[in-house]
């Protein structure tokens, strides 16, 4: 009986020090979440909603026009690009930095400010750097390599490659951070020996480094998904603003242009609903292939 | 080999000089040589978007802003993780999950449900509002940060108190926090850079000037004035970038740390 008591005051306790976090987060999280799915299913006058059920009049707009294609395709173009790029250059840069090459580390100390920096700034200066008239073109026409002298973000060919420039800039110190520690499992005698029958350092990177980074490589293009997908806002809105045209305006951003700057909140709402699903789904993906542990929480 | 870290290390040194040293310039200067660097160490420019640009208003709302968020996230994640570390309770696995995974809702998704409701409770453009989002987008991470950092207490150290007849008050304020200083120090350095650094919340959520953030104003001013006055925007930027790389200088080590124990689920 005592034990009974004892657990059940525990238990109070628990819930009494999880209240301010529980409460924060449904407000924050759990109503809104509910309120977009009941948002998107009614009718909407401007940014006024009515209680009027819309028949998915939205849902089947976005779609039967092929409004979301575009933005859609361009947000997986930018993954496509961004996440095999980020995981080779940080294999690549890991490696030689777990293998201690000359200067590593003051190139694991720089590499990481790329990380630390602002989203804003970092994406301000590389509008300015790769401008028709910028430093980096001013290179190009120098070294008369005249077929790369493009205005990187005011072509609508090209801004998209000039936005996944900045996202790999940007991520290249975090993800070296994390690979790092994962090879801080490696044992170096494996390494040692290796090098002692004759393997040269792109042998140990592809048949030593590469498999112990086998794992964090999986966790992280799903992390990284839900990255890309969900926040390129910051530099998208600084460095094209979605343009030229709607060259840039990925999903994420596609959600705000409907809502703020159209004015369009149904579409807005159904596209809203659309990210949050595929985003939902890449968690149970990530959840289900990785959790260590069945039945034991994650803390 | 070498070539690929030069190369790399390069585009971040030459970004960052350039930042540094067009931001010094005048724009007659600037206009006549962007590589060059400046004639003298010139401060007219920073002393000018300080004052006349108004960066020095969005530069106070951002520490406070963050200042309050980050302060009220590490009391939460505290007595979450103590909880989540110590306590038996029901439902303690379903929670956890839950928490974690409201760490991967699309922000973008919410906007709008988010921005009626603080619409209705007129907590657009304040503060607070912006606060209780910043706190609330940052928990699940401040949570599991917090709770993989107490668990290096061990437990005997625990047991013996509860002996001497220490509650779960006590326990928190005398035994938990004091030896978690550590954790707390890495949380609130991330927390801060990653609320420092937000642009969509701010940019949808603080739309008076008086209430900005510096990330919001310059964004608004590159829109507004961006090529016609590259050398201002230049030193707002150094004014903004300025308090996270002043802790990532001096905090290095808790940066990491915090990087590597958070991030590797």
């Amino acid at each position: 009986m005592k034990r009974i008591n004892r657990n059940i005051s525990e238990g109070v306790t628990a819930y009494a020090f999880l209240s301010p976090a529980i409460l924060i987060l449904i407000f924050i999280f759990g109503y809104q979440i509910v309120r977009l799915f009941w948002f998107s299913l009614v009718h909407w006058q401007g940014y006024i909603y009515t209680t009027q059920f819309n028949n998915f009049k939205y849902f089947a707009t976005i779609f039967s026009r092929g409004y979301v294609v575009a933005p859609l395709l361009r947000s997986f173009l930018i993954i496509a690009i961004v996440i095999p790029a980020v995981i080779f250059l940080t294999v690549f840069i890991s490696h030689h930095l777990y293998r201690k090459i000359v200067g590593y580390r003051f190139y694991r100390w720089l590499f990481f400010l790329t990380s630390i920096i602002p989203v804003v700034v970092a994406s301000i200066i590389w509008t300015y750097l790769l401008n028709l008239f910028g430093p980096v073109n001013n290179l190009f026409r120098a070294l008369h390599l005249d077929f790369l002298v493009v205005d990187w973000f005011g072509n609508s060919k090209s801004a998209i490659f000039a936005l996944c420039w900045i996202i790999v800039w940007r991520e290249i110190g975090f993800s070296t951070i994390i690979f790092l520690a994962e090879l801080g499992n490696a044992s170096t005698s494996v390494y040692e020996a290796a090098f002692i029958d004759g393997a040269n350092e792109f042998q140990l990177m592809r048949f030593i480094t590469f498999p112990y980074l086998r794992r964090i490589m999986k966790l992280y293009t799903v992390t990284m998904t839900i990255f890309v997908l969900n926040n390129l806002f910051g530099v998208v809105l600084v460095s094209t603003n979605g343009g030229p045209g709607y060259a840039t305006t990925v999903l994420e951003y596609y959600i705000y242009f409907l809502t703020f700057r159209a004015g369009k909140i149904g579409l807005g709402l159904s596209v809203a609903v659309l990210l949050f699903i595929i985003t939902m789904v890449l968690v149970i993906i990530y959840v289900r292939s990785f959790s260590r542990r069945r039945g034991e929480g994650v803390f | 080999m070498q070539a690929v870290f030069i190369f790399i290390s390069i585009t971040i040194l030459f970004a960052l000089y350039y930042l540094l040293a067009n931001a010094m310039k005048s724009g007659a200067e600037f206009a006549k040589n962007q590589f060059a660097p400046p004639k003298r160490i010139n401060l007219a420019n920073f002393v000018y978007v300080w004052r006349e640009g108004g960066i020095g208003i969005t530069f106070r709302n951002s520490m406070i802003i963050c200042g309050t968020s980050v302060s009220i996230s590490i009391f939460i994640a505290l007595l979450s993780g103590f909880t989540f570390r110590l306590l038996k309770f029901r439902g303690r696995n379903l929670l956890s999950y839950l928490i974690l995974s409201t760490m991967y809702v699309s922000p973008m998704a919410l906007i709008l449900p988010l921005f009626i409701q603080m619409g209705k409770l007129q907590l657009t453009n304040t503060y607070i509002g912006i606060i209780i989002i910043y706190v609330a987008l940052h928990l699940a991470f401040s949570i599991y940060l917090m709770t993989t950092y107490l668990k290096s207490i061990p437990i005997e150290l625990v047991e013996a108190a509860v002996i001497d007849g220490c509650g779960n008050l006590g326990l928190l304020f005398r035994i938990f926090i004091p030896l978690s200083k550590a954790g707390i120090i890495v949380l609130g350095i991330i927390n801060f850079s990653i609320m420092w650094n937000d642009l969509l919340f701010a940019f949808i959520f603080l739309q008076k000037a008086e209430r900005q953030t510096i990330m919001v104003a310059i964004a608004k001013f590159q829109g507004l004035y961006g090529h016609a006055n590259m050398t201002h925007v230049l030193s707002a930027l150094v004014i903004a970038a300025l308090p996270v790389i002043v802790i990532y200088l001096v905090a290095q080590r808790f940066f990491r740390e915090g990087i590597m124990s958070g991030s590797l689920k």
